[in-house]
């Protein structure tokens, strides 16, 4: 159901631009600027990197029966689809439930998994210290999360600990529907009690499995928007999501040649340092561009060449790099016009 | 010799709290005493950790035990901590940076450390323990180190040059299911020809061992739906494949609303994985329908019933999943659900572990292709790049180390060398899948033999076994109406109330475990 929907969601808004590898695409979170840049142009940020788990093979196992429901039709080409009337009346129903709100896929995208390890193991953490029970198997396997319960243990303990923690999570929790609430408690592991695993839960629930995927990551997104608008009244939960690290979003080597950066190298300095060629530090830097919004972009594209590159979009309505540099004056590059575009 | 073997028994007793050895564990001590390099293998259940643990208290230095998973180590230390030993330490990722840091700077405090195979490959921690003087060096699991084994683990063959590194002390590597190869393939690993060999029958008298012939699928499911009914137990159900592991628990489920039953296998993510085992550890599921990725450093003593739905396609694998069952020693039942159907699985799944020619070429020439670009290639991009499998790709890794070739440095070879590089990786290939294949031809012989099977099954690996009277195999004929385990008697799974359980996690008194 939600999975149908938001597939139907996507095909509408992308219509027959892209097939459904971009669709793939966006929902796995690719971290490319095409399909950063899919998101954007197409209004669908909300579901950019939700189902990082997913499966080529399934995501076109679910559109063939969506076509064999009549829900979608073959477009004019293979792989392009297009949304029915039966579709629409069942997208419809979808964009009612609560969930449809509380995608925020662009916005958290991998700080999102964050929170949820950090969460889960924290409350495993506390719930068995609280029993005197310090050996306990932690359900999150991962150095960095473990590293930072600890932290946040040591800094927060008192003997109520705890109890607030309960009590934020209890307010929290009951701003979401009954089911929602009770998927993600049923998920939780403490002393003595581990919770259920996914396949747990849509045995449970009478869900299919991707629906718990989807569902948790909504529930996770819904829960990070209302601590951040009330940051004031979740002071424990507050910190589970301010001390990220963001530079996760960037892949490794980019994130490389950002140090450089800041360190003021120029693009052929770090090129040469780093035995790449220019045109690889250049992904990077768009790559960054794209991720970093507070990354200027100014030291390669002064303003009167952005100005130029905008003009020309606008008057080609196209986003096509070769249309606009064939539209262009030739000193502008590919590179600039590619970090133009980020910021659009 | 006298006087060693009284106070042996004296330690034994003040520091463990048991009277007298048992099988093995007194022979290896006192060879370990002796300085000698030993090779142990004792069945599960039977007490392998004495056999380093008391050495450890009356060595001088530093006793190091490598054992492949992280909640073993932790429960190990739990334990032994619990009990009063207190100078021991495990050294894992879990660590933050200044308790490992404070711990690295303490390491001549502790008398038992243990570590993954992973940490050791860690420059920091090496040049610590460099430093000390390591009077015993401990392979937990060493089957691990053989490729011809079924839980092969890439670390463990790096563990001579740490060795090496650390100036060659003593070495006690220990298992439970160790083949003569798979012994032969430790020793020559580990560099060490003339290791003491100390090697304990592994058959397990309180397993009874059946095989039933069905005819199909249906069948199967009605045999487990009657054993189920019968026996509310801990019990496994071994499968080859994971979409039957996962329909036919969800079948058995409708079938059996008094069981809490799950699946579990390598497909599902990590943090599942954790909280299924944990379920079961902590009795809040009946049955587990798992693959062979499930059981490791599983360390549940009253898993009464264990079902293989599929056989294993190797002897070695089916004795460590049976061995799973009965650990504290009482009477338990393993019935191979046998179908002449599924004889053509087990090569089918020999095959889709192994690469192809034309997986191996594709790598190789994306290798090539892309090798200025490598540096910026998480190595694992490669794997879902070409959908290649994880055990594939991890043959293709091994064999491209063995051969000395990172991919940050494979620019510098020329073509031929690649090619000739190709070539002996589908030799090696070629070799495993032959040997692969004739230990299936052995599994399906004992499979179709009418002699006893405690016999067919325990001679392979050693000389003797003991003959039972009673209760052998369903070649020798049982007696099930006189299996009468301890039945639990827990409820359903209750859906419970999000408010209620959070409460109970965080603020109320727990009730969970009554």
């Amino acid at each position: 159901m939600y999975f149908e929907g938001i597939i139907l969601d996507c095909i509408t808004e992308i219509n027959e631009n892209r097939s459904i590898s971009g669709i793939f695409h966006l929902l796995v979170g690719k971290k490319s600027i095409q399909s950063v840049h899919d998101a954007r142009l197409f209004q669908l940020e909300q579901y950019y990197g939700i189902y990082p788990t997913l499966r080529r093979i399934d995501l076109q196992a679910i559109v063939s029966n969506l076509q064999q429901k009549k829900l979608v039709d073959n477009g004019s080409k293979d792989g392009f689809y297009q949304i029915t009337e039966k579709g629409r009346r069942h997208l419809i129903k979808f964009k009612k439930s609560p969930l449809y709100a509380y995608y925020r896929g662009l916005l958290y995208n991998g700080t999102d998994v964050l929170f949820f390890k950090r969460l889960h193991l924290l409350i495993q953490t506390y719930s068995n210290i609280r029993m005197k029970n310090t050996a306990f198997i932690p359900v999150v396997d991962d150095v960095d999360v473990a590293g930072w319960v600890k932290a946040f243990y040591k800094k927060n303990w008192s003997v109520t600990a705890s109890l607030i923690l309960y009590e934020e999570l209890h307010k929290l929790l009951q701003g979401l529907e009954e089911k929602e609430a009770e998927v993600l408690v049923n998920r939780l592991s403490g002393y003595h009690h581990y919770g259920m695993s996914m396949d747990q839960i849509a045995l449970n629930y009478q869900l299919p499995i991707h629906d718990v995927n989807l569902l948790t990551v909504g529930i996770i997104h819904q829960m990070m928007y209302q601590i951040h608008r009330h940051k004031e009244d979740y002071p424990v939960l507050y910190q589970l999501i301010r001390e990220n690290n963001n530079n996760k979003f960037i892949t490794k080597t980019a994130n490389q040649t950002y140090q450089l950066l800041l360190e003021r190298y120029s693009p052929e300095t770090i090129a040469k340092i780093r035995k790449l060629k220019l045109n690889t530090v250049y992904d990077h830097i768009v790559e960054i561009a794209l991720y970093d919004k507070e990354f200027s972009i100014e030291p390669f594209v002064d303003t009167k060449t952005r100005k130029e590159i905008v003009s020309v979009i606008n008057r080609c309505k196209s986003y096509k790099l070769k249309t606009i540099k064939d539209n262009c004056n030739p000193y502008i590059s590919y590179f600039q016009i590619r970090l133009v575009l980020t910021r659009l | 010799m006298n006087n060693t073997s009284i106070s042996l028994e004296q330690v034994l007793e003040s520091n463990f709290g048991y009277k007298t050895f048992r099988i093995g564990q007194k022979e290896i001590i006192m060879d370990i005493l002796n300085g000698s390099d030993v090779l142990g293998i004792l069945p599960t259940g039977t007490g392998k950790s004495i056999c380093y643990q008391l050495p450890s208290l009356l060595l001088s230095g530093i006793t190091i035990v490598v054992s492949p998973l992280i909640s073993l180590m932790m429960d190990q230390v739990k334990q032994l901590k619990s009990s009063g030993f207190k100078d021991v330490v495990a050294i894992n990722s879990f660590l933050d940076f200044d308790q490992k840091r404070y711990i690295y700077q303490t390491l001549q405090d502790y008398k038992l450390i243990f570590v993954s195979p992973e940490i050791l490959q860690q420059k920091e921690l090496f040049l610590y323990l460099k430093q000390q003087t390591i009077s015993l060096f401990v392979i937990d699991e060493a089957h691990c180190i053989s490729q011809w084994g079924h839980e092969f683990r890439p670390d463990y063959q790096k563990l001579n040059k740490v060795l090496e590194q650390l100036g060659n002390p003593p070495v006690l590597a220990l298992s439970a299911t160790a083949t003569r190869e798979v012994q032969q393939d430790i020793i020559k690993s580990l560099e060490r020809p003339r290791m003491v060999k100390h090697i304990y029958p592994m058959d397990r008298e309180n397993i009874m061992l059946t095989i039933q012939e069905v005819e199909d699928q249906d069948e199967k499911l009605e045999v487990l739906t009657r054993y189920l009914s019968n026996y509310k137990v801990p019990t496994l159900i071994y499968f080859s494949s994971k979409v039957s592991c996962e329909s036919v628990a969800l079948q058995l489920s409708v079938r059996l609303p008094n069981q809490r039953i799950a699946y579990y296998h390598g497909g599902m993510e990590q943090m599942d994985r954790i909280s299924i085992q944990q379920q079961f550890m902590n009795e809040q599921l009946d049955v587990i329908c798992c693959t062979s990725a499930f059981g490791m450093g599983i360390n549940k003593n009253n898993i009464r019933l264990v079902f293989h739905y599929h056989f294993p396609g190797q002897i070695e694998s089916y004795i460590q999943e049976i061995g799973r069952a009965g650990r504290d020693g009482k009477e338990s039942l393993s019935v191979l659900l046998y179908c002449r159907r599924d004889e053509a699985l087990p090569k089918q799944l020999i095959q889709s572990e192994l690469p192809q020619d034309e997986d191996l070429r594709r790598v190789f020439r994306y290798i090539q292709k892309e090798a200025d670009k490598l540096t910026s290639l998480d190595i694992s991009d490669i794997q879902t790049l070409f959908e290649i499998s994880e055990t594939q790709w991890r043959f293709i890794l091994v064999q491209l180390e063995k051969h000395s070739i990172s991919l940050e440095n494979v620019l510098k070879y020329d073509q031929d060398r690649l090619d000739r590089l190709l070539m002996k990786i589908q030799q090696v290939r070629d070799k495993r899948f032959k040997l692969k294949m004739s230990k299936y031809h052995e599994m399906l012989a004992w499979l179709k033999t009418e002699n006893c099977l405690r016999k067919e099954l325990y001679t392979k690996f050693q000389n003797d076994y003991t003959v039972l009277e009673h209760q052998c195999c369903s070649n020798c004929g049982i007696a099930l109406d006189l299996f009468n385990p301890e039945q639990s008697n827990s409820n359903p799974r209750l859906a419970i109330n999000w408010e209620k359980r959070l409460h109970q996690l965080l603020v109320g008194e727990n009730d969970e475990t009554k």
